[in-house]
């Protein structure tokens, strides 16, 4: 089942939640709606759900629109971001509920409600839980229950709202894999809210990245990652460098390097300013200048953080900072300390115009 | 900084009260004890005392008497009303608070606390200006033969007034508390309003729905102040039974006046204890074992 927003506008009294937001999520596709706190993405998943009405636009579901639809009519599973389990109801009545409150003459019989439950609960491995309360359950799981619930209606479509939001490190890294394996297992259309960039990039086939109620841009994690569409987009993915410099005929000058800066269809004109972003993994350090390109400076700081070094370093002709990012391997090879000089050079830098 | 002088504070407060002299622990627990036993327990003994004092047939033969039974009816009554039409009103009022967001929700706030800062006796007098012979209603009122004031719906009125706010009250912080995603998840699950009602939302406000209905019971079948004004104390027709007790009083008929009273107070006991029994169960309930 395909969902199809078509410029949807969403006000809250003053407030521009959504400015014409329009976005299309292909059969089985699993999409995530990464933004900053604030930037609509929970309205657009309630829009999709029917739990919020649009001030303008349409959403459809499999090519029909359901603006008129209200919420139970739409066959939509929704995972809360504080799961909303019924709290005096048991694990098993939870995932029952959905079956238990269908009209009587589609609703399945006492055995086949409590098989359905039986084997959901299995799907989620909880299955010992059954007679439990959501009180008794940790994080994650009464976020299985709550994934469990929504499954029961057997929905064309699932809307999960920051489904790893509040749980412990751990056992996020374990239900990301898990929703993964079971995206592909049941192959429903799925659209996830979250702010973190590594989880929507882990999880999701594909990326919309929001700001401040609009979408910046939608895209494989890997497009995205690799060609932002701007700097918004370049900057949330991930701690980023930031340098000022003037471009030159198609070289970006830092210093006294001058770097080639990539095609990009709004990169600045000749001559103007601009800001350049540069992740620290795509910078090298060495301890002598092998090229035209690298730039002195010292080194100020280093953290070994497991696998990987970073380092704070501070340019010699302007004090500025520059982060970057080096394999533990690399580290150990070049044997650098705290306070020594060194070359970095930009492999790769992504420029925006001054605005 | 700042932390850590918080820390410190509280630190110090807790272990000087558990370093507490035993004798000035001693000393606070027994003012208590002795200022309970002074103003309730003594007062509480004497009616009952009262009561019994021409021995159990007086009890039984004040108790017995038309009026006064006629005023027990009639308690009973503008209780029955008014706890319904309150639950109604109640539950409509916090719900709407609660859950959604409109124009002069803080306003509907203050207004049903109204009735907690009011004197009694105004309440009853603003019934006696609405609907009173030279009332703002009183002359359509008459004209139609309908009569409020000085009858049994003016009494269920009055009460009314007075106990609106009990449930609300009860219910507007509990719903606060919870919100409304469950109620959400209901609807996306397919359920419909009054299935999500009747499912979700009363289990949930269940234990302070019944606090609320006990105390607003209470209330109404004590009400004094509002109810005396709008009554017009007409014997076996429109007193109510605190009002009888009074009535019993005046004329220096004390046995069956404190057997009276001791119904009244025996109500309060039995509220009391539906009240702690309310209080235990939801607290075994919200950490279900």
């Amino acid at each position: 089942m395909s969902i199809e927003i078509k410029n949807v506008t969403k006000i809250f009294s003053g407030f521009t939640a959504l400015n014409d937001i329009s976005l299309s999520v292909g059969t089985g596709e699993l999409v995530a709606l990464l933004g900053p706190s604030g930037c609509g993405k929970t309205t657009l998943l309630r829009i999709i759900a029917g739990i919020e009405r649009p001030d303008t636009g349409s959403v459809s579901v499999d090519g029909k629109t359901v603006s008129g639809l209200s919420t139970q009519e739409r066959h939509i599973g929704f995972v809360f971001q504080h799961y909303a389990l019924f709290r005096h109801m048991t694990v098993f009545e939870n995932v029952a509920f959905g079956l238990k409150v269908k009209p009587r003459r589609v609703r399945p019989s006492k055995e086949e409600i409590r098989d359905k439950v039986q084997s959901l609960l299995n799907l989620v491995q909880l299955e010992w839980a059954a007679d439990r309360y959501p009180s008794q359950l940790s994080g994650g799981q009464r976020q299985r229950i709550a994934l469990a619930r929504a499954l029961a209606v057997e929905p064309k479509v699932m809307l999960l709202d920051e489904p790893f939001g509040a749980l412990d490190a751990q056992v996020r890294l374990d239900l990301r894999r898990w929703i993964r394996r079971l995206h592909k297992d049941l192959n429903i259309t799925s659209v996830f809210v979250t702010h973190d960039q590594e989880e929507a990039f882990e999880v999701a086939d594909r990326v919309a990245v929001m700001n401040a109620g609009k979408l910046e841009q939608t895209g494989t994690p890997d497009e995205i990652y690799e060609h932002p569409a701007n700097a918004f987009v370049c900057k949330f993915l991930g701690s980023v460098n930031l340098l000022h410099g003037n471009v030159d005929g198609g070289m970006v000058k830092i210093g006294d390097a001058a770097i080639p800066s990539e095609k990009r269809p709004d990169a600045p004109d000749a001559n103007s300013p601009f800001i350049a972003y540069i992740r620290p993994h795509e910078i090298i350090i060495d301890r002598v200048k092998c090229s035209d390109l690298a730039i002195g400076a010292l080194v100020k700081h280093l953290r070994i953080a497991g696998s990987l070094v970073r380092l704070e370093l501070e340019r010699n002709d302007n004090q500025e900072p520059v982060y970057a990012e080096m394999s533990r391997e690399y580290y150990t090879k070049l044997g650098i300390k705290i306070g020594e000089k060194v070359f970095f050079e930009i492999t790769k830098l992504r420029v925006f115009s001054e605005r | 900084m700042e932390n850590s002088i918080n820390t410190g504070g509280s630190g110090k407060r807790l272990s000087r009260s558990q370093t507490e002299p035993f004798a000035i622990r001693w000393l606070l627990i027994s003012v208590a004890f002795v200022f309970l036993a002074l103003f309730l327990f003594l007062p509480l003994c004497a009616i009952f005392a009262q009561a019994f004092e021409k021995g159990f047939g007086t009890y039984i033969e004040a108790i017995k008497d038309p009026d006064t039974l006629q005023s027990i009816k009639l308690t009973l009554i503008a209780a029955c009303v008014s706890l319904p039409l309150n639950l109604l009103f109640g539950i409509s009022a916090s719900w709407a608070i609660a859950k959604f967001d409109f124009y002069g929700k803080s306003m509907l706030l203050a207004l049903i606390d109204l009735p907690f800062a009011v004197s009694p006796v105004v309440a009853g007098m603003v019934f006696v200006l609405l609907f009173g012979i030279n009332g703002m209603f009183g002359e359509w009122l008459q004209a139609h033969d309908l009569k409020v004031i000085f009858a049994v719906p003016g009494i269920i009125l009055a009460t009314m007034f007075v106990t609106f706010p009990f449930i609300a009250r009860e219910l507007i912080p509990l719903m606060q508390g919870q919100g409304s995603e469950e109620e959400e998840a209901a609807l996306v699950l397919g359920a419909g309003g009054i299935k999500t009602f009747f499912k979700i939302t009363l289990p949930n406000i269940k234990w302070g729905l019944l606090y609320g209905m006990i105390l607003c019971n209470a209330r109404a079948m004590g009400e004094f102040g509002a109810v005396s004004v709008v009554s017009g104390h007409i014997r076996g027709e429109t007193n109510t039974l605190p009002l009888q007790v009074e009535i019993l009083y005046n004329e220096y008929n004390f046995a069956a006046a404190f057997a009276l009273a001791s119904l009244l107070t025996l109500l309060a006991l039995v509220t009391l204890c539906i009240k702690k029994a309310l209080e235990w169960k939801a607290s075994l309930n919200s950490h279900p074992l």
